[in-house]
């Protein structure tokens, strides 16, 4: 399988007045054409961080400290601002959680669609309406020749961030970040654009990044899924393995505090999650884990290999420490 | 607790439009939010409130918390009419207590915590002397499974979970009977969910609460609830015990709802593949005529378009507004 984008070792820092937050830290992935990789995390686990670097929109106070992300082969983190906003909406796009921000309220949507196309291209976007109705038409976007003519407040939430799906895949990109894209939509309409991804997916070859609190969702759409935990990898592995035989005390964690069972209490992680300028030593959910060692609090775990799935835990590999079971 | 069939809560005939005006010349028009509500809750349960945005759910657990008046009918709190001329019974104020989603917009960031709780302390309790006071208000934060240092620190020094267990403090330190819980654990991470969820449950049996649940998660539906009203666009759809409705729905939205939610939080559901999603709600400026549920049902029929059906009895306690019942009960029928 082709590799399109190669993380590798990537540490992204913000430098604020009250100390570092190291939101991502040694992080490195993989993401094959045509796939649907799933990033899973809570609030502090470096999703976002993540998802802004690999579009190229990381601003000061964040700093990339180490690591490289190389797309299609080129490292992104060495390309000027004009190289980079070539790549930027046409080879990487994305969407992001609420689509009211990123869309202007007072120009049509069909029009701020065609500035997209206008960018790469170049001559004036009026031209591009008609290329318009056709990606409202693949978004499903009802009755698209007046829709494009549309402002955004006279359309619904789940319409609009259809609208900014169009506008990733304008220039049939080989990868969308899409970072929350359903969080702030209904549970009816979340199903209806996560379709609509998987339907794209198909049919463009794009591979998508999805990232979400919401694990429960990503065990449906995403072929691989990566957990992480405050700026670290937990665990990757497929959907179905991550499901069946989670690997990570983390993820067995959030599988459990998702499975609600009639009249039970809910399984609970205790504690909460760490501050990233003072993470705890060690591995950065061993105050919470219930299997942790002496080990765990003296050094990181390293991330190992098992049988193709990536694992950063000293339940594994040559620590591998008692009776664990899986 | 037992839960009983008597009714501690009786909403009754509920209407509440907001008026928006559109266009330059303003012609005035309205956001029907709630259109001839009725719903009993029962003493001791929990009952969940489920339906999208513009389903009228948080205007319902406003209006039943008496922090909204409604335009027409009564809410009444064991027969008493908790909005009878016009303000809301002072008698009754404390029985009923609310929790929002985000305890940040909920807690005065200038106030400690002491004072926070102090005031409704203080309000339940006029003449308290302050060591009484801050007697009372660690009890509290105990059992809301906080510590003593809590006391004296201010919103902003907590995490979101601790700052959510300070609103859960203060809403019973009113002594309530009813909690309306809206959407109170959305906006925390799921590690930390858990441990209010459960909080929650502690605090219903300890203190026999019974309780409005408001959300848009059928998980937590499932884990929590006695009962379920499905609501959509201002109205309540389908109505009735909890595991019924999740075992054999009868709307064609609860089908929707129940097939849209993910699985591994919602296993349990019967999910009907003909019921995928489809369509947007429409605006509750403008309510379809007819069945409010027509534009995105897959089984409309001409008479839909007539007039919104009546919540129907299906079996026992449950109710579904929906002509075609008949023929989406089937699987009902079957089972029972």
């Amino acid at each position: 399988m082709e590799k399109i984008l190669e993380i590798s070792d990537l540490r992204i820092y913000y430098y604020l007045p009250q100390g570092i937050i190291k939101a991502v830290d040694g992080v490195s992935f993989d993401i094959y054409k045509g796939e649907i990789f799933g990033i899973a995390g809570e609030s502090g686990s470096g999703k976002s961080t993540l998802a802004l670097a690999i579009s190229g929109l990381l601003r000061p106070p964040a700093k990339v400290v180490s690591g490289r992300i190389l797309f299609m082969g080129r490292d992104l983190l060495s390309l000027d601002s004009e190289e980079l906003r070539k790549i930027r909406g046409k080879e990487i796009s994305m969407i992001f959680q609420d689509p009211s921000t990123y869309l202007n309220p007072v120009y049509t949507t069909g029009l701020q669609v065609a500035e997209v196309f206008e960018a790469h291209r170049g001559g004036s976007a009026r031209k591009y309406l008609s290329m318009v109705v056709k990606l409202f038409r693949m978004v499903k976007i009802a009755d698209p020749e007046r829709r494009v003519n549309a402002y955004p407040h006279q359309m619904s939430g789940g319409m609009k961030q259809r609208v900014l799906i169009s506008m990733a895949i304008a220039e049939r990109p080989k990868l969308i970040v899409a970072d929350e894209p359903t969080s702030a939509l209904d549970v009816t309409i979340q199903a209806e654009i996560v379709e609509l991804l998987n339907e794209i997916r198909r049919e463009t070859g794009s591979s998508i990044i999805f990232i979400t609190h919401d694990l429960a969702l990503l065990l449906e759409i995403a072929d691989r899924i990566m957990i992480m935990y405050a700026g670290k990898v937990a665990e990757i592995g497929r959907a179905e393995e991550i499901a069946k035989d989670p690997l990570h005390p983390y993820t067995k964690a959030l599988l459990a505090s998702l499975r609600y069972e009639r009249k039970k209490r809910l399984q609970s992680i205790p504690g909460s999650i760490p501050s990233l300028i003072s993470p705890p030593p060690g591995c950065r959910f061993h105050p919470r884990c219930q299997y942790a060692m002496d080990i765990c609090s003296k050094r990181d775990p390293d991330s190992i290999n098992i049988n193709g799935r990536i694992v950063s835990c000293f339940l594994y590999g040559d620590h591998h420490g008692g009776d664990f079971k899986r | 607790m037992v839960i009983t069939m008597e009714a501690i809560l009786s909403v009754r005939n509920i209407r509440k439009y907001f008026p928006v005006s559109i266009g330059f010349l303003g012609s005035k028009k309205y956001v029907r939010a709630l259109d001839d509500v009725d719903l009993d809750l029962y003493e001791g349960e929990v009952l969940a409130l489920v339906g999208e945005s513009g389903s009228g759910k948080t205007t319902l657990g406003r209006i039943i918390a008496g922090l909204l008046r409604p335009d027409q009918g009564k809410i009444l709190y064991r027969g008493i009419d908790i909005y009878e001329k016009g303000g809301f019974k002072k008698e009754v104020r404390h029985k009923i207590q609310a929790v929002f989603q985000n305890p940040d917009s909920s807690l005065n960031p200038r106030l400690q915590i002491f004072d926070i709780l102090g005031e409704s302390i203080l309000s339940r309790e006029p003449g308290l002397s302050r060591e009484e006071v801050l007697d009372r208000a660690i009890k509290l934060l105990k059992l809301v499974g906080l510590v003593e240092d809590h006391i004296f620190k201010y919103p902003h020094e907590l995490s979101g979970g601790e700052r959510q267990r300070v609103a859960i403090a203060r809403a019973i330190s009113m002594e309530p009977e009813i909690l309306v819980a809206d959407e109170i654990v959305t906006a925390l991470d799921v590690s930390v969910r858990a441990q209010i969820m459960n909080l929650l449950m502690d605090l219903k049996e300890k203190l026999g609460l019974s309780i409005i649940f408001i959300t848009h998660d059928m998980g937590l539906v499932w884990s929590i609830s006695d009962r379920v009203a499905i609501m959509y666009l201002g109205k309540i759809v389908e109505i009735g015990p909890t595991e019924s409705i999740f075992k054999s729905p009868v709307h064609p939205y609860t089908k929707m709802l129940l097939y849209s939610s993910p699985t591994a939080s919602s296993a349990e559901a019967y999910k009907d593949p003909n019921y995928k999603a489809r369509g947007e709600p429409p605006s509750p400026i403008d309510p379809p005529k007819g069945c409010r549920f027509i534009t995105r049902c897959p089984i409309a029929v001409d008479k839909c378009s007539k007039e919104h059906p009546p919540l129907t009895r299906i079996f026992g306690e449950h109710m579904a507004a929906c002509i075609r019942y008949t023929d989406t009960a089937k699987g009902y029928m079957l089972q029972k």
